[in-house]
């Protein structure tokens, strides 16, 4: 059966995904253009004739283009992508509501030679704001066959899928366009001067105001409610990934716990039952553990996205942000790197000026994300004693308070340093268009959680998995001649051993510097090296450590080192995950060292003035 | 009279773009619908600082800052 290969073009926040998602339903593979994180959406469409496979674009206003998405949108639509088959055609998608606009790029389109179809997406909404169309006059004069849409209404998805069929490209007429064509003031002159005439034609009752936003933006874009709104949604967040999805942790680690000890039990060789309840199950663990987290945060973002507000959070932070050097749409790639740096740098991509988007790429990792939790808890439990101050504050709740803000401070600092020293150069630009407001679906959204968690365990997850087996491997072996195994022996100390001169000064001995080794695979890695270290067993867990594990620790390695390891913590060299990421996203090995450097840098004497600190108080 | 300068909620006209002294960022606002006598309205300032704007602008609301902002010179009648 044959297959075409059709594009799905349309400007931001035009609903493009959730037609995509209309078309293909489940059967969306989710992946990245080659060398860059720029996100490549493609799903199959089955019909009697064809087998149609769908390209979701990222959102683009023109094909003179300004940002990274854009470029591999126009690479893709101009056949210049090294990874796309020559295009059949295109579905432009319109916002309906929006037709003034949004009709501009169809014509830039146009000029392609491409077969296209015009989406008129949202006309539910246009409808509803009492919009009437002579669809006959429009669709003669702008001379594209045009069919209204709505994925909430699945409103001409099979009209759109039965056109698509007949698309029948000779691609020898297809046109090599000047570059300079879309940037010719003539030329975008004209266009809007076509597109007037058009609307003027065939508009037969205009579009009623979009009262609704309105009303809802006396109150988010209020000059003392706005940033209580922003604040409050800004706790709800933090909330979501701290307290919501806590007892679903807590589920999923009992019952890892639980799969891990039912293998020891019934498996009876010793080195076997090990391997695969502390390596593979448990290595398993330390990935899904976060799994309501991550998602929790995605759900969250993509449900403000999909509203509207995001783009208004960006407009209400972006004076504040500008001062420190960054943009306003850094918020969102900081707040995600709260969860996960991973993510979060994945999400500069909509920063459009390189510099900015390098500094906030910079600064990410010195957030705190998720992956510190753990260890902060054992660390909090093992230091701070636990009781109540101020008469309502507990203390140790209140240290782990002062951590998040330490992560805060610091990358606001360092971003404040780069954009002055080494990334000078003025900010990107605002240049922001603001939705208005629209019910999210469900559905959707539902559907691109999922996928970015897939992609995160995908990502993440392996090599976490790999990380676990190794540590597995190095503080098993080698086992003596009687099968038994001594981790004082164990290759894990040899390396710990050899690096521990480095960190004497930071108070680390040859066991909390053996614990950091496999910290570059992840930093929650850690608490069940330390546990292994101290051969202790089955106290591995997250959220609740046993008093003794706790007591042991201390009595092990002395408050001053635990104080110093929290705050190595705070700033500590970076995950593997994180790091490749990084480095496809930057295409630089320099910057990529220099992240590793300065965050080393930074965590080496944050935990020097900690230990010295603390000696110096407890003395 | 400058953008920046405009009360909130007060129909205007573009009456010049400054398309040389930043050419990409001038060139962008063309294609978002910023164009000489297009109807332009101040929605919004941003809280205390008033460093960014939202305008309605060709039907749509976009946010800029006040340095875009000064590109665009307005008047008061078509």
């Amino acid at each position: 059966m044959r297959t075409k290969y059709i594009a799905l073009a349309g400007t931001p926040n035009c609903g493009k995904t959730s037609l995509f998602n209309a078309f293909t339903g489940s059967h969306q593979r989710v992946g990245n253009y080659p060398g860059i994180t720029v996100e490549r959406k493609t799903g199959l469409v089955e019909t009697e004739d064809c087998i149609i496979e769908l390209v979701d674009l990222p959102g683009l206003y023109s094909l003179d283009t300004r940002t990274l998405d854009e470029r591999v949108a126009k690479n893709v639509l101009t056949n210049k992508s090294s990874i796309d088959k020559k295009l059949d055609g295109i579905i432009c998608v319109v916002d309906s509501t929006n037709l003034e606009r949004s009709l501009y790029l169809a014509f830039e389109l146009k000029k392609l030679n491409l077969p296209m179809i015009i989406a008129l997406n949202l006309w539910d909404l246009a409808i509803a704001r009492k919009q009437i169309i002579d669809l006959e006059i429009f669709q003669k004069l702008i001379g594209i066959k045009c069919i209204p849409t709505s994925s909430k209404e699945r409103l001409g998805i099979d009209e759109i899928i039965d056109e698509m069929t007949k698309f029948n490209s000779d691609k020898s007429l297809q046109s090599e366009l000047d570059p300079q064509t879309f940037r010719k003031l003539e030329n975008i002159k004209e266009t809007f001067a076509q597109i007037n005439q058009i609307l003027k034609a065939s508009v037969i009752q205009k579009i009623e105001p979009d009262t609704f936003t309105a009303k809802i933006d006396r109150f988010v874009l209020h000059p003392f409610l706005g940033p209580i709104i922003l604040i409050s949604i800004l706790m709800i967040l933090f909330q979501a990934i701290f307290s919501w999805a806590g007892p679903i942790s807590d589920v999923i680690q009992s019952t890892i716990d639980f799969i891990a000890e039912l293998v020891k039990s019934n498996v009876h060789n010793e080195l076997l039952s090990s391997f695969i309840a502390d390596g593979i199950i448990k290595g398993a663990g330390n990935v899904f553990v976060f799994f309501p987290q991550i998602m929790l945060l995605f759900l969250l973002i993509l449900v403000l996205e999909d509203i509207g507000y995001l783009g208004r959070a960006a407009l209400m932070m972006d004076a504040i942000m500008r001062r420190l050097g960054l943009p306003g749409k850094s918020v969102v790639p900081l707040l995600s790197s709260h969860a996960c740096s991973v993510p979060g740098i994945m999400a500069t991509r909509t920063i459009d000026n390189e510099k900015d988007r390098l500094a906030t790429m910079l600064v990410a990792p010195i957030t705190t994300c998720s992956a510190r939790i753990p260890v902060y808890t054992l660390l909090i439990a093992s230091i701070i004693p636990n009781k109540t101050i101020l008469g309502f504050l507990n203390l140790q709740g209140f240290v782990m308070f002062l951590l998040y803000l330490l992560g805060i401070l610091s990358s606001i600092l360092m971003a404040f340093v780069l954009k002055r020293t080494v990334l000078t150069g003025s900010a990107s630009h605002l240049l922001l268009e603001i939705p208005g407001y629209r019910f999210p679906s469900f559905k959707n959204v539902l559907l691109n959680v999922l996928q970015r968690v897939k992609a995160f365990i995908k990502k993440a997850g392996t090599v976490i998995l790999a990380l676990s087996l190794v540590i597995w491997v190095l503080v098993t072996f080698p086992k003596h001649s009687d099968g038994t195994s001594n981790i004082e022996h164990s290759y894990a100390a040899v390396i710990g051993k050899t690096f521990a001169p480095i960190f004497k000064p930071i108070g680390f001995d040859w066991r909390l510097t053996t614990a950091l080794v496999p910290t570059f695979g992840a930093r929650e890695v850690v608490v069940s090296t330390l546990g292994t270290v101290l051969a202790v067993q089955g106290n591995e867990g997250t959220k609740e450590f046993d008093k003794s594990f706790t007591e042991l620790v201390v009595q092990q390695f002395g408050v001053p080192s635990l104080f110093a390891l929290l705050i190595w913590f705070v700033y500590s060299p970076q995950c593997i995950a994180m790091i490749s990421v990084f480095r496809r996203e930057s295409g630089s090995f320099k910057w990529t060292s220099f992240m590793i450097g300065y965050t080393f840098f930074l965590a080496y004497v944050g935990a020097f003035i900690a230990y010295n600190l603390a000696k110096y108080i407890l003395a | 009279m400058k953008l920046e300068k405009v009360a909130l909620g007060q129909s205007h006209f573009i009456e010049s773009i400054d398309l040389i002294s930043q050419d990409s960022l001038g060139i962008r606002l063309l294609h978002l619908g910023f164009h000489i006598n297009e109807e332009i309205i101040v929605l919004k300032k941003t809280p205390l600082t008033h460093d960014a704007l939202l305008v309605a602008v060709r039907g749509t609301q976009i946010a800029l800052t006040k340095a875009e902002a000064s590109l665009i010179r307005l008047k008061t009648e078509y």
